[in-house]
């Protein structure tokens, strides 16, 4: 369901001072703070990647990269704004290197599998809009995670990704449109 | 009847304002279509159910002590200030390329050696030595160094600066004794290293050498007297002279290519689906 993350503002000082006990080496702070965040997180990773498993290894660098480097934040942005920078770091350069070519394992199980549109749509959660937004270009998929998976508000997306709120929009409109217009081209076949 | 599709993502995503959520509730309710798709959308989170705690777990013991906070109480005190920027400066010198520095050392000590003979000759030298290793190191793009600072917290602003810092400091230590004239040579070198970087970092290292080059061109050539019109010259002058304007200018350009470093895109891969 959407927004089951508590998104009320009273919310953010407990973050930062959760984060002040992971930066102080505090284990069980770490999963207060994945408790708090986690399902947005993975919301946005599976919907970038794709793929559970893909996405579960993000989330896990992610944790770990935020319980080395909790200490580093300036509290200039909203902790879960520094979250989802430090995921979305990890997650461009893992799926930065997906791009080079596929690895011999995967071809050698593509015999027996179904075809690669059904195994799409399997893997984006088996419905055709999910699949529709995994075939997005990165930058239109981007926001898709993050406003519509992820539920953040656009103001803290464009904050996120370092965007005008303004090309949020027209990134989740273009987005939309490509979506529609895959999901037509789908009904077409 | 109209669809009210371009606010579907909105209302599910509960973002829309009210009055027009209850628009779309009213028409989802008599339209079988706007219900698929907004069930659709819907559907686009709900496969996302996250992973247990196991995963926080996996994460701690993966790397069992944070960068700070294990150290003992004391060295957060005395440590602080070096504990960021010394383990940077490490992992950055590992980064650059050799070339980076045996090149500008070799001619500067070149420029040093001609200098005894033309004295101006290093003053020359250090200035465009200066902006073009610079505009090696400030490029974003290359692997593995955006990699790397992709793939920390390190802000890649302060990643930049010490980069930059590095090799602006190395490259002065090296030139800087032989330049006789070292007020006019500071101010030129400080403007073209920061127009370097700035154009570096927005535009890519080999943008930034032709850069420099033509701009450092442009100063000799008004040196020269090659510049016929002489207002034009005269603005020309003015800017490379060591003046407090020439390192304002400096300044500006460089905080500028500082921010502009935090400020990218987000990278595209070759393929924007999953490979199957």
């Amino acid at each position: 369901m959407m927004g089951a993350m508590p998104r009320a503002a009273g919310i953010e000082p407990h973050d930062s001072a959760v984060l002040a006990a992971v930066a102080a080496g505090d284990g069980a702070a770490l999963g207060e703070l994945y408790r708090r965040h986690g399902r947005a997180l993975f919301g946005y990773l599976l919907r970038m990647s794709g793929d559970r498993m893909v996405a579960e290894e993000i989330l896990q660098d992610t944790l770990v990269a935020v319980w080395r480097g909790a200490a580093g934040f300036e509290a200039r942005a909203s902790v879960r704004t520094w979250l989802f920078g430090i995921a979305r770091r990890q997650a461009l350069q893992r799926l930065r290197k997906r791009s080079a070519p596929a690895p011999a394992e995967i071809v050698d199980r593509a015999d027996a599998a179904p075809g690669p549109e059904e195994l799409a749509v399997l893997a984006s959660g088996g419905t055709a809009v999910a699949a529709a937004v995994g075939r997005l270009p990165d930058h239109h998929r981007e926001v898709v995670a993050l406003a519509m998976v992820a539920g953040l508000p656009l103001a803290e997306v464009a904050g996120i990704l370092g965007i005008s709120v303004g090309t949020v929009k027209s990134r989740l409109f273009n987005a939309r449109a490509a979506v529609v217009r895959l999901l037509a081209a789908e009904e077409d076949r | 009847m109209t669809h009210p599709s371009a606010d579907l993502p909105e209302f599910v995503a509960g973002t829309l304002p009210g009055d027009r959520m209850s628009t779309v509730e009213r028409h989802l309710a008599g339209c079988a279509r706007c219900a698929t798709d907004a069930a659709a959308w819907g559907a686009l989170s709900a496969g996302a159910e996250p992973p247990g705690p196991h995963i926080v777990v996996a994460a701690l013991q993966s790397r069992p002590t944070p960068l700070t906070g294990a150290l003992p109480r004391q060295s957060r005190l005395h440590g602080f200030r070096w504990r960021v920027p010394l383990p940077l400066a490490r992992a950055q010198l590992r980064l650059i390329p050799w070339l980076v520095w045996v090149s500008p050392a070799a001619a500067l000590v070149l420029g040093g050696v001609v200098s005894r003979h033309r004295p101006e000759a290093q003053s020359l030298v250090l200035p465009l030595v200066l902006a073009l290793s610079i505009a090696t190191v400030a490029d974003q793009d290359p692997a593995p160094v955006s990699d790397v600072v992709r793939a920390t917290p390190t802000s890649p602003r302060a990643v930049l600066l010490c980069r930059v810092l590095m090799v602006a400091v190395f490259d002065l230590v090296v030139g800087l004794p032989t330049a006789v004239d070292r007020g006019g040579g500071l101010g030129a070198a400080a403007v073209l290293a920061a127009l370097a970087m700035l154009t570096a970092v927005v535009r890519g290292a080999e943008t930034a050498a032709v850069v420099a080059v033509v701009v450092w061109a442009s100063r000799l050539a008004a040196d020269q007297d090659l510049i016929a019109p002489h207002p034009v010259r005269a603005v020309v002058v003015a800017l490379w002279g060591a003046g407090p304007w020439t390192f304002a200018v400096a300044f500006g350009l460089a905080v500028v290519a500082v921010a502009a470093a935090g400020r990218s895109e987000p990278v595209r891969g070759s393929r924007a689906t999953t490979p199957v």
